[in-house]
């Protein structure tokens, strides 16, 4: 224990390590991980002993790896923190599925650690299609046993997103990595997790006593769980055909803010804890019979419309999207958790690309006041209560009231009160790469999902995901653009007597 | 030109409470409504700052530095700031005035206010007139922006109620002995913490040394350190030199060995814990603005450890040679902390310190001879 690190505000330092990012030249790495990796390093929160090393399969020298890296960042080439850290930037060209390429990644690795320190010790970030994982972790495994310089140390898999096409396909890739690497070195990244918001949602509900009581099947009516996204697919198109909204969002981001709203409060703030309690979030949900989907779920594909005043195309004339596309660009679910705290309270989860604009919000909306004191007062307007827990943009919590407006009658308006992140702290909320970079540098797995977790979600989908493969949807696209989303996103809740709320 | 421009008006000393609700309650009859937030209180309390050509006691806003703080600060923090700017009579008459400190955030103006008293006062009258004024269930700090040699009373009865008392020793005006002051504050103040902005001013210092020793193989060469130069520039860099000796003092156990006579300015002895020597050296020197400049540990022939600041391009380069191996170097950023950063920074930590406090005591322990 280093005692000068008593006392500072800040983490102590990962271990050396080697970040080796597969899919080193591609749109991940360079717009999101080495970015954030260059933050940290400015920052202060890497260690000397630090490297980074893309590999892929585009041919590439390490020179031109490192201008295309300045050039991302829009760095001047002769800026001190630019030179320290480009000296840890690294490229290995080579193959995902054969030995030889993993010989190179291994001699360089010994370079490192001979030169910086910093091979020993190594996360392998797999920023590659999903279909790739399996025979990067393969041949990662076998260079961590042949390593020629006998390398030991600690090493660390991450892994993006979808977990799997389904869940058969999660559970093979699961076994897949399971043959490589124990559990505890899988980080399955959701970056969701890694956001401040995310975050306040436990230190809200835990660090706080007055919302606790009031957080269950008494007093909440229900849940809404939105992430809306005004963006088409951005020339994703050919992976988007097989994935879809409930896929993309639902069966991950969604399920997450789900469990972190809906969990008990763990016993400790650890990662095992703290996974525990979301794991039996999803354990608890009731299961949806196939027959039962069509009241449970609803799905959407945009057409053509408008998103800013702006005319954009259908999802269909999307590039590289099949013109008879049956692929969901929206999805909604209706669940029920059956537990003591939520028994028949449902959970309203939707998410869509194309929607008017880009907001991620959960919202817990309580149920009326038990006598109606003031209905019959003209002019009033006896809304719920709601508390609204902005993820993006506008990141914040909101709580809805009614108060009496000035004047002599009795009349009732719904009033805000706002925190807002920008707004009481001034600061800049951390990119939450950056966050998830250095947790799993140091070995915490809090934020990042677990087998069994992954599962589960999945088995949750899988009803919904199986009747939507086996009936096309004769009625897509069945929102423009620029819209809400579908009618029947608008029957699925308003068939309970509720709608959704306007974001 | 309404309320909410930043305009001081000025008011009744009795009756500032409702000059602001009138003002807020005419500013509220504008098109576009305004966020009046409240985080915490800041009290700050100014004797002796001086800018180029200010008369004293500055008009609100006049001091353009010092509100330039204030204002970085009610960005982070909006509430209400009461500030006392105190002139040299014991008694004379007290002018009051009052602005609004809007930003624009998101969604619209976020204001908070700041009330300024300025004039001289006896201490009953001072505190009672800020308790008065002070929101209640917020918490509240005491930045004491004057000498820590004069007007304790009046410190005392600001600290009641306060949440936190921030001083700074290096103020360009503190006396060597400033840290004597600190060190009997933080034992006068019964409920109220005692922060320092010379430690605030250390602490990306103290990260970055810090992390030399993070690594399994750096954190054994601790034990062995035999040496310690603190290159600082002004009164602002002796203060935080001291206290980053005494931290490595304090943290590393340290004890001193006295300065015996002949001891240069900034020279002090100590002993490890295996009773083996340590030399500390603060010397002066660096380009560029007041504060640390370098600072270089080394363990024996083998093992150095140095942090140098580069001022041109607001870096600092890190360098790490252990033993059997190359040096290693690295680049962080280091941009110097403005006043209001510092002051950010204590808000947001508000907890005692006793790394800090272990750190004062340590330093007055060393007795190191300051520069004449």
């Amino acid at each position: 224990m280093n005692p000068l690190r008593e006392g500072l505000q800040s983490e102590p330092l990962p271990d050396p390590c080697a970040v080796v990012i597969f899919g080193g030249s591609g749109d991940l790495a360079h717009r999101k991980l080495i970015p954030a990796l260059y933050q940290l390093a400015c920052r202060r929160r890497l260690p000397a002993q630090f490297a980074v090393v893309g590999y892929a399969r585009t041919k590439m020298t390490t020179a031109a790896f490192r201008e295309t890296v300045r050039m991302g960042l829009k760095l001047d080439r002769n800026s001190p923190l630019w030179r320290s850290f480009s000296e840890a930037l690294h490229y290995c060209a080579g193959p995902y599925d054969r030995p030889d390429g993993f010989r190179k990644l291994d001699r360089l690795l010994k370079r490192l650690q001979e030169a910086r320190g910093a091979g020993r010790n190594q996360v392998f970030y797999l920023a590659t299609p999903p279909e790739s994982a399996g025979p990067i972790a393969e041949q990662v495994a076998g260079l961590r046993r042949r390593a020629i310089w006998g390398g030991d140390g600690w090493s660390r898999l991450v892994v993006e997103k979808p977990f799997g096409h389904d869940r058969a396909s999660a559970e093979a890739l699961d076994r897949t990595l399971a043959a490589s690497f124990r559990e505890e070195q899988i980080y399955r990244i959701d970056h969701y997790l890694g956001k401040d918001t995310v975050q306040n949602i436990l230190v809200f509900r835990f660090a706080n006593g007055i919302f606790e009581p009031l957080w269950n099947r008494r007093y909440v009516d229900h849940v809404q769980i939105a992430v809306a996204e005004s963006l088409g697919v951005e020339g994703r198109g050919a992976y988007y055909e097989g994935a879809g909204a409930l896929r993309d969002m639902i069966q991950n981001h969604l399920m997450q803010l789900l469990c972190l709203v809906a969990m008990e409060p763990p016993v400790a703030r650890d990662e095992r804890s703290i996974r525990n309690e979301k794991h039996k979030v999803l354990q608890a949900v009731r299961p949806i019979p196939r027959d039962a989907v069509c009241r449970s779920a609803a799905r959407g594909q945009y057409g053509p419309g408008a998103i800013g005043g702006v005319a954009v195309p259908g999802y269909r004339q999307e590039e590289r999207v099949n013109p008879a596309s049956a692929t969901d660009t929206y999805a909604a679910l209706r669940l029920e958790i059956d537990n003591w705290r939520w028994a028949g309270v449902p959970f309203y989860l939707r998410s869509g690309k194309r929607l008017p604009k880009r907001v991620s919000e959960i919202s817990v909306q309580f149920k009326l006041a038990p006598h109606p004191l003031f209905a019959d007062d003209p002019g009033s307007d006896l809304e719920p209560n709601v508390l609204a827990l902005r993820i993006q943009p506008d990141e914040g919590i909101r709580l809805t009231f009614g108060a009496k407006t000035p004047g002599t009658g009795t009349v009732i308006r719904p009033v805000s009160m706002e925190f807002r992140y920008g707004t009481a702290f001034g600061t800049e909320v951390p990119e939450a790469y950056e966050r998830l970079l250095l947790d799993c540098m140091r070995g915490d797995a809090s934020l990042f999902a677990r087998s069994d977790w992954v599962a589960k979600a999945w088995e949750i989908v899988t009803p919904v995901l199986e009747a939507w493969q086996s009936e096309t949807p004769e009625e897509f696209p069945n929102y423009a653009a620029g819209s809400w989303g579908p009618e029947s996103a608008r029957r699925l809740i308003e068939a309970d007597g509720r709608r959704w709320r306007a974001l | 030109m309404s309320f909410r421009d930043g305009s001081p008006v000025r008011v009744e000393v009795g009756a500032i409470e409702a000059a602001l609700e009138e003002l807020w309650a005419t500013d509220a009859q504008q098109d576009e409504p305004v966020v009046r937030a409240r985080a915490a209180t800041l009290i700050f309390c100014t004797r002796g700052r001086r800018e180029a050509g200010a008369v004293w006691p500055p008009p609100p806003g006049s001091l353009a530095g010092l509100q330039g703080t204030i204002d970085q600060v009610m960005r982070r923090y909006p509430g209400r700031v009461i500030g006392l700017f105190l002139g040299e009579e014991a008694h004379g008459p007290l002018e009051a005035w009052v602005s609004a400190r809007c930003h624009l955030g998101l969604g619209g103006h976020v204001c908070g206010e700041q009330v300024t008293v300025a004039g001289s006062g006896d201490v009953t009258a001072l505190a009672g007139l800020v308790a008065a004024l002070r929101p209640p269930d917020l918490p509240t700090f005491l930045w004491w922006d004057a000498p820590l040699t004069r007007g304790h009373d009046l410190l005392h009865a600001l600290a009641d109620k306060a949440h936190e008392v921030i001083v700074d020793s290096g103020r360009p005006d503190a006396t060597p002995g400033a840290l004597a002051h600190v060190s009997a504050l933080i034992r006068q103040m019964k409920e109220a913490t005692v922060s320092d902005l010379s430690w605030a001013r250390a602490a990306p210092w103290r990260e970055l040394v810090a992390q030399f020793f993070d690594p399994e193989a750096a954190t054994p060469v601790l034990a062995s350190l035999d040496a310690a130069d603190l290159v600082y520039r002004g009164a602002t860099g002796w203060a935080c030199a001291v206290l980053l000796a005494g931290w490595l003092a304090a943290q590393l156990r340290w004890e001193p060995a006295g300065s015996p006579p002949g001891h240069a300015p900034g020279e002090a002895a100590a002993r490890r814990a295996d009773g083996a020597p340590v030399r500390l050296q603060l010397v002066p020197g660096g380009d560029g603005p007041d504060g640390i400049h370098a600072v270089r540990l080394t363990a024996g022939r083998d093992a150095a450890f140095a942090v140098e600041f580069e001022p041109a391009t607001g870096c600092a380069a890190l360098t790490t040679r252990l033993p059997g191996r190359g040096a290693r170097h690295r680049a962080v950023s280091l941009t110097p902390p403005t006043e209001g950063d510092l002051l950010c920074a204590q808000l947001a930590a508000a907890a005692r310190d006793r790394i800090f406090e272990s750190a004062v005591e340590a330093a007055r322990g060393l007795e190191i001879p300051p520069p004449g």
